[in-house]
């Protein structure tokens, strides 16, 4: 397995901070193996986001994935999000690639490719969105 | 007798196809040769089902796995009509909380711990919220430990069930058994010991523990998965309904009636783990076959040694009592600022396998006030070896995180 610990951008993503936006509408998920846990908090009008922030307790691969959501969600919609999680699924599984240019920085987590327990903490942020 | 952990080691085949510093097995231990033999040889010269073909395979296949239940019930002494094959320690739980669920009254109560895996935990809540049964929990200390001093409060002639693990698998802690043997026969309740942790680490005598259902998992005994024991005494179990129902536990049916067997085969339906059991059973007689006082020496100083070593590092948090007589020769730990998973993933660099997170005990983690921990757990085939790799690890993982 390659090594993410080694990968300074997954490094420095996880450093990032997005804070929680008061007011703004909470989307919350936990992953049962690990107990990390992630409150998203997204500013939405006229169903697009505005604004993403979040509170999160989770492993360096999940605070990445969270920073990453939180720097791309402004303009998609909660529909398109639930359908790049399908995306990064399979991009984690090594069955596909993310369609949308926007969000290719998402492929430095194919750096998870054989380590499937992984996964969950890659996609912990998407889950969220119900 | 000495004890060499090299010896033990040279049993299991995966550890020359793979060598590397096996440190899960509070999870699930690997398997000697003498386990996949047994299985490997069952399904090549006893293949069939049983207690229902009378041909010589069938019949081949009825005896191994009723001396495999005579097995159990020697190294547990016990009878064994008291001995159930189930699934594992899981479906054990399951199905004592299913007949309480049958035979409690509204109000009557429940008492288990902080300390429980989920297993001993959901089927309880389940029961407390369909019955409106009154759960009880009994905390832990800040070390991990049970906290016996409230049990007092807790117990009451309403309470009809003490479920309570052996040994904790996070803190290591083992439960002082008598002190709620004596408590429950106060208000003359029953006892359930849940020795998912514990088995490993002893053999247990059931007359002198005095339990009246004792529960255990195959695979945490160098045994196979899909395989468990429920022990209970035998007036319970005559008492208690079938859990599952299927074939092999009817004594008499029609369109409009049924009596089923009695125990033990009234509580197995379908078809039964065959292969498993003659794997469990060959398990307990390869560990018949080791010195586990010398072996139980071996691993407190072992463990004593390793949570000394890991004191004396920076950031390093250790949970749960110190290595003593009555802990089972597991150390879980915290890098403060560092999340255990991350931790877990250097280790795994190492060749050191633990296991990271919450080990499906959330109760317990909540009470220490902790998001997880890394979970070193020994077992008879680690040495020192194993011990100083995990040291060099962590040194690794407090540089690199």
């Amino acid at each position: 397995m390659n090594d993410y610990l080694e990968d300074n951008r997954i490094r420095a993503l996880a450093d990032e901070e997005h804070p929680s936006l008061p007011g703004a509408q909470e989307f919350k998920a936990s992953n049962p193996l690990c107990g990390d846990r992630i409150k998203l908090s997204l500013k939405i009008e006229d169903q697009v986001i505005k604004e993403a922030g979040y509170e999160i307790r989770g492993c360096i691969l999940s605070r990445a994935a969270a920073a990453i959501f939180a720097r791309n969600a402004r303009g998609e919609n909660l529909q398109n999000l639930k359908m790049l999680e399908q995306e990064l699924r399979k991009m984690l599984k090594g069955e596909g690639e993310i369609s949308s240019g926007k969000w290719q920085e998402l492929t430095i987590f194919k750096v998870c490719l054989g380590n499937r327990s992984r996964h969950e903490c890659v996609l912990l942020p998407f889950r969220a969105i119900k | 007798m000495s004890f060499n952990p090299q010896n033990i080691a040279a049993d299991f085949p995966i550890f020359t196809k793979y060598p590397h510093h096996y440190l899960d097995n509070a999870a699930m231990t690997q398997v000697p040769q003498q386990v996949l033999s047994a299985i490997i040889d069952h399904e090549t010269e006893a293949r069939a089902n049983i207690h229902r073909s009378g041909h010589f395979l069938g019949e081949r296949a009825t005896i191994a796995y009723e001396d495999a239940r005579q097995a159990v019930a020697d190294y547990l002494n016990i009878d064994p009509d008291e001995v159930i094959f189930t699934s594992g320690s899981t479906q054990s739980l399951n199905l004592v909380a299913y007949w309480l669920g049958e035979i409690l009254k509204p109000n009557d109560e429940v008492i288990i711990t902080e300390a429980e895996h989920h297993s001993n935990f959901l089927p309880w809540l389940r029961l407390a919220s369909q019955k409106n049964v009154n759960l009880k929990i009994l905390p832990i200390r800040p070390d991990g430990c049970l906290d016996i001093d409230k049990l007092p409060q807790l117990i009451s002639k309403k309470t009809k069930i003490l479920a309570i693990t052996q040994a904790s698998n996070v803190s290591g802690a083992i439960t002082d058994v008598k002190h709620f043997r004596d408590t429950a026969n106060a208000v003359g309740a029953l006892l359930l010991l849940d020795a998912a942790q514990a088995m490993a680490h002893q053999k247990p005598d059931l007359k002198a523990l005095d339990s009246d259902f004792y529960v255990f998992s195959g695979h945490k005994i160098y045994g196979p998965t899909g395989i468990g024991i429920l022990a209970a005494k035998a007036k319970i179990l005559q008492e208690m309904p079938p859990f599952l129902l299927g074939g092999g536990m009817v004594e008499e049916l029609t369109s409009s009636s049924v009596s089923y067997l009695s125990s033990p085969f009234r509580f197995e339906a379908g078809t039964q783990p065959l292969a498993q059991a003659q794997g469990l059973k060959a398990a307990l007689e390869w560990s018949e076959k080791i010195d586990h006082q010398a072996a139980r020496n071996y691993q407190e100083n072992l463990m004593t040694y390793l949570w000394k070593e890991l004191s004396k590092l920076p950031r390093l948090k250790l949970i749960g009592p110190p290595p003593d007589p009555n802990k089972i020769p597991l150390i879980s730990f915290n890098i403060e600022g560092a999340h255990p998973h991350d931790v877990a993933h250097i280790l795994n660099q190492n060749r050191v396998a633990v296991r990271a997170g919450q080990h499906c005990a959330k109760p317990l983690f909540q009470a220490l006030k902790q998001d997880g921990a890394v979970r070193a757990s020994f077992a008879l085939y680690n040495g020192d070896e194993d011990a100083e790799a995990l040291l060099k690890a962590v040194h690794q993982a407090i540089k690199r995180l």
